[in-house]
């Protein structure tokens, strides 16, 4: 090695934040270096992760951030089944990513927010708080706009009142919009998404420079939007997750979860655009609007079946797999998913069966696990999409990525 | 105060701990019986090659213990027998042994007409199952005491009896019975010693499944003139030299899976058979993969000596794969050179896993109230004065350290009766 000198200057808060997220267990690495050979997705040259249990160890909190290879794993586990220490590179790697989209994010607080699980009632909460407060307003939109919506969420409420319980709300068939007309849901919901995207451009932006600082030393092939555009085939082939030995199972997991959110995420922007350009308001019945109903509701129930199911396979992987464990960020991400599925389809399920008396309530709770979503996609563990993404494209771009090696060979 | 106290020892097993526990007490003047397992003395430290780092061989220490003991009217041993029961209080013990049917009685001389005539073969355990014996077989060349033994789970009994038939000495009795007997001690010391940790268990290191992976406790045996190749380190695969050897060091120790502590010997192990290897094959090339390097004390000297030989390479890295090299036969071993900076994958004929010493005890546990650690290696109580442990059975230790351990436990063992 070179005679040069190095002074670690380890942060200690942030060795502290990867073992409160996960890494609890990374000072018993012994630096064997069983991780770096039975991982398979690993490149060969500088393989993780022994090299980043060791910088974690000493709080070397910059190489961490800076690292695409954090972002290169996909937690197979094979390493933490096969460390002889306990030390569990596979949840420390988690609680290094958590700790990375803590401290990028964009504002800071939110990180904190997001990663503090003594916050979770008020990270529920905010949500809770801000659709209420724009369904209280929503009368106001009505009467701007008086076509889309007949009745007012307080006309509804003034129905309630004088007919006492959930089970006599408006007559006629079950419309969300009664509750939260869609010009009001699609600006609220567009204004979470556009401030998401914004902290989250902010944060890929602050990591894709930290990446150049560190670990250009191969010096960097083509423009990041080509290297980003390289690596859809293998985010959407979920090829690394066939990689994994002991972890098969989450390659079904999340390739159902993943597929689910793109499918519902078609559905929604199929649904708004039929509203904002053809007029057509939700719900649809089957006989009506012709292959547009058809498409809307084929792709909107097999999303939703993939994503309960894939979370469900998620959660049972992770509560079986008893060498490794899972942090909060984990599970709020397991939560949301599979909340966001069941309360979706269950939401659908009442409409369709007209049960009045828990209708709106559920939709609600479906719109508070949405909100919770955008509103926090930055902070969450679900910018993983975002920053895997990144981190997967500058491996490619600092020519590091066994894929890109694959490719030239 | 128990009115009559005896001053005999109980030393159970017996390798080098327990041999020289034995002519220890015996030659300060107390009684010692010595059970043993086995059909010979001389435990582990019979099937090493050599010691490092004098690189002598052990038959010469074995010997003189041998002579100490055949010199010492003080010293009975009993062989194929395991200790049943311990009753009683440290200066006043009730032992009962139980003696496994040898089917050879000590009119045997060693002249290996019965082996002539026995039609049935055995896996020689003492070789590790690399070569075969007859049913009646001598334990080994250096066996003591020197006679033969029938394995009576091999051998076809009264319906065969051609060994009955050859032997001229009227030595050998098919019918033989076991028998318990017992006796008084003062002290017990446990020297049970270790076995070689199992290496089919350490899936990723492809023992039992490609060829030329052996473990180290094998190539001694390769080595020893007395073993099953006569002393030719080959590949077992093909039975050639091999010219390329990986060493994989903490196979299977110091983790939480295997064995949770650090054997203490198998770096100079390696280190030792690295010298087998050059002196046989002077351009055999060697590399040892390992984590850390345990060369305690004088023993730097050695590693000094084999790291100056441009054959032999060191790599800082734990092997975690390795497999046999469908082309050759050989052996592709996999791990991450930390210095060097990249995952190493290279081809060697043959790897020898350097295995770890598993206490016996581990396994099945003594019939004394004794407290084990989460290994099974004994935990010697010392407000419990009367049973002791000593050498492996303790601690994975090398002989040299064995050797001391065992003249104090001998101590030990006399000062329980003494102060009484």
């Amino acid at each position: 090695m070179s005679e040069q000198q190095f002074l670690a200057e380890p942060d200690l808060q942030f060795i502290n934040d990867i073992q409160k997220s996960g890494g609890g267990d990374l000072k018993k690495c012994f630096q064997c270096a069983t991780c770096s050979v039975v991982c398979n997705v690993t490149p060969e040259d500088s393989p993780f992760p022994r090299k980043e249990m060791i910088w974690a160890q000493w709080g070397q909190k910059e190489k961490l951030m800076s690292d695409p290879d954090v972002w290169l794993c996909h937690q197979c586990n094979d390493c933490t089944a096969n460390c002889p220490r306990g030390a569990k590179p596979g949840d420390v790697f988690a609680g290094i990513r958590s700790a990375a989209i803590k401290a990028l994010a964009f504002p800071s607080f939110m990180g904190t927010l997001l990663s503090s699980p003594g916050l979770a009632i008020i990270a529920w909460g905010i949500p809770v708080v801000i659709l209420l407060a724009m369904i209280s307003i929503m009368p106001g939109f009505y009467s701007v706009l008086p076509h889309l919506n007949p009745h007012s969420f307080f006309g509804e409420m003034f129905e309630q009142f004088k007919n006492p319980g959930w089970g006599n709300m408006p007559s006629g068939p079950i419309k969300w919009s009664n509750f939260y007309p869609e010009l009001g849901i699609d600006l609220t919901f567009l204004t979470l998404a556009t401030l998401a995207i914004i902290s989250l451009a902010v944060g890929l932006v602050r990591f894709w420079n930290t990446m150049e600082k560190n670990h250009g030393e191969k010096g960097l092939i083509e423009t990041p939007v080509y290297n980003v555009i390289g690596t859809v085939p293998t985010i959407l082939s979920h090829d690394r997750f066939m990689e994994c030995d002991t972890s098969r199972n989450r390659y079904y997991g999340h390739l159902g979860v993943f597929y689910g959110f793109v499918g519902a995420f078609v559905t929604t922007g199929l649904v708004m655009l039929s509203l904002w350009v053809a007029g057509i308001p939700t719900p649809y019945t089957l006989s009506e609007h012709g292959v547009l109903t058809v498409i809307v509701k084929v792709i909107g129930n097999i999303s939703a079946a993939a994503i309960i199911i894939g979370g469900i396979v998620l959660w049972a992987q992770r509560a079986s797999f008893k060498k490794g464990s899972s942090s909060y960020f984990d599970w709020t991400l397991i939560v949301l998913v599979t909340g966001l599925g069941v309360t979706g389809l269950a939401a659908e399920l009442v409409r369709v069966e007209d049960l009045r008396s828990i209708a709106y309530p559920t939709y609600f709770i479906h719109l508070v696990f949405v909100a919770y979503l955008f509103l926090y996609f930055p902070f969450s563990k679900m910018a993983h999409l975002a920053y895997r993404t990144v981190g997967m494209a500058f491996a490619r771009t600092a020519q590091r990525d066994m894929v890109t090696e694959e490719e030239i060979a | 105060m128990p009115a009559e106290k005896t001053g005999t020892i109980l030393v159970v097993g017996g390798g080098i701990s327990g041999l020289t526990t034995a002519v220890e007490a015996a030659e300060t003047g107390y009684d010692v019986y010595v059970v043993e397992k086995g059909p010979s003395m001389g435990g582990r430290v019979a099937q090493l090659n050599k010691y490092f780092p004098k690189l002598c061989p052990p038959t010469c220490g074995l010997e003189i213990n041998y002579q100490r003991i055949r010199k010492n009217q003080r010293v009975k041993y009993y062989t194929l027998a395991e200790v049943e029961t311990i009753t009683g209080q440290p200066g006043d013990y009730d032992i009962t042994v139980k003696l496994h049917p040898r089917r050879v009685n000590e009119n045997c001389t060693a002249c290996n007409a019965c082996v002539d005539a026995c039609p049935v073969e055995r896996p020689n355990d003492f070789n590790f199952g690399m070569d075969t014996t007859k049913a009646i077989y001598l334990p080994h060349q250096m066996a003591f005491p020197m006679r033969y033994v029938i394995d009576e789970k091999a051998c076809k009994g009264g319906e065969c009896a051609k060994c009955v038939e050859a032997c001229k000495y009227d030595a050998i009795d098919l019918n033989m019975e076991p028998e318990t007997i017992s006796f008084k001690v003062g002290s017990v010391v446990f020297a049970t010693g270790w076995d070689p940790y199992d290496a089919s268990k350490l899936g990723i290191l492809g023992y039992g499944k490609a060829k030329n992976v052996i473990t180290n406790m094998m190539m001694e045996r390769y080595a020893a003139l007395n073993g099953p190749t006569q002393g030719k380190i080959v590949k077992p695969s093909d039975g050639e030299a091999p010219q390329t050897v990986a060493f994989v060091q903490c196979a299977g120790s110091r983790d939480e899976n295997h064995l949770s502590y650090c054997s203490y010997i198998c770096c100079m192990a390696s280190l030792k058979q690295s010298t087998y290897i050059r002196e046989q094959y002077p351009d055999a090339k060697i590399t040892i993969f390992y984590i850390d390097l345990r060369a305690p004390g004088r023993y730097e000297k050695f590693l000094n000596k084999i790291e100056a030989d441009e054959n032999v390479t060191f790599i800082k890295g734990k092997v975690a794969s390795i497999i046999e090299d469908p082309e050759t036969g050989g052996v592709i071993v996999k791990a991450e050179d930390i210095m060097g900076g990249g995952i190493v994958e290279q081809k060697f004929d043959m790897a020898v896993l350097a295995t770890g010493m598993q206490p016996t005890t581990a396994e099945k546990k003594l019939p004394a109230d004794l407290k084990y650690d989460e290994n099974g290696l004994i935990i010697e109580d010392p407000n419990k004065p009367g049973i002791y442990a000593t050498g492996c059975a303790k601690r994975p230790v090398d002989v040299t350290t064995s050797v001391k351990d065992a003249t104090g436990s001998a101590l030990k063992a006399i000062q329980t009766m003494v102060r009484r």
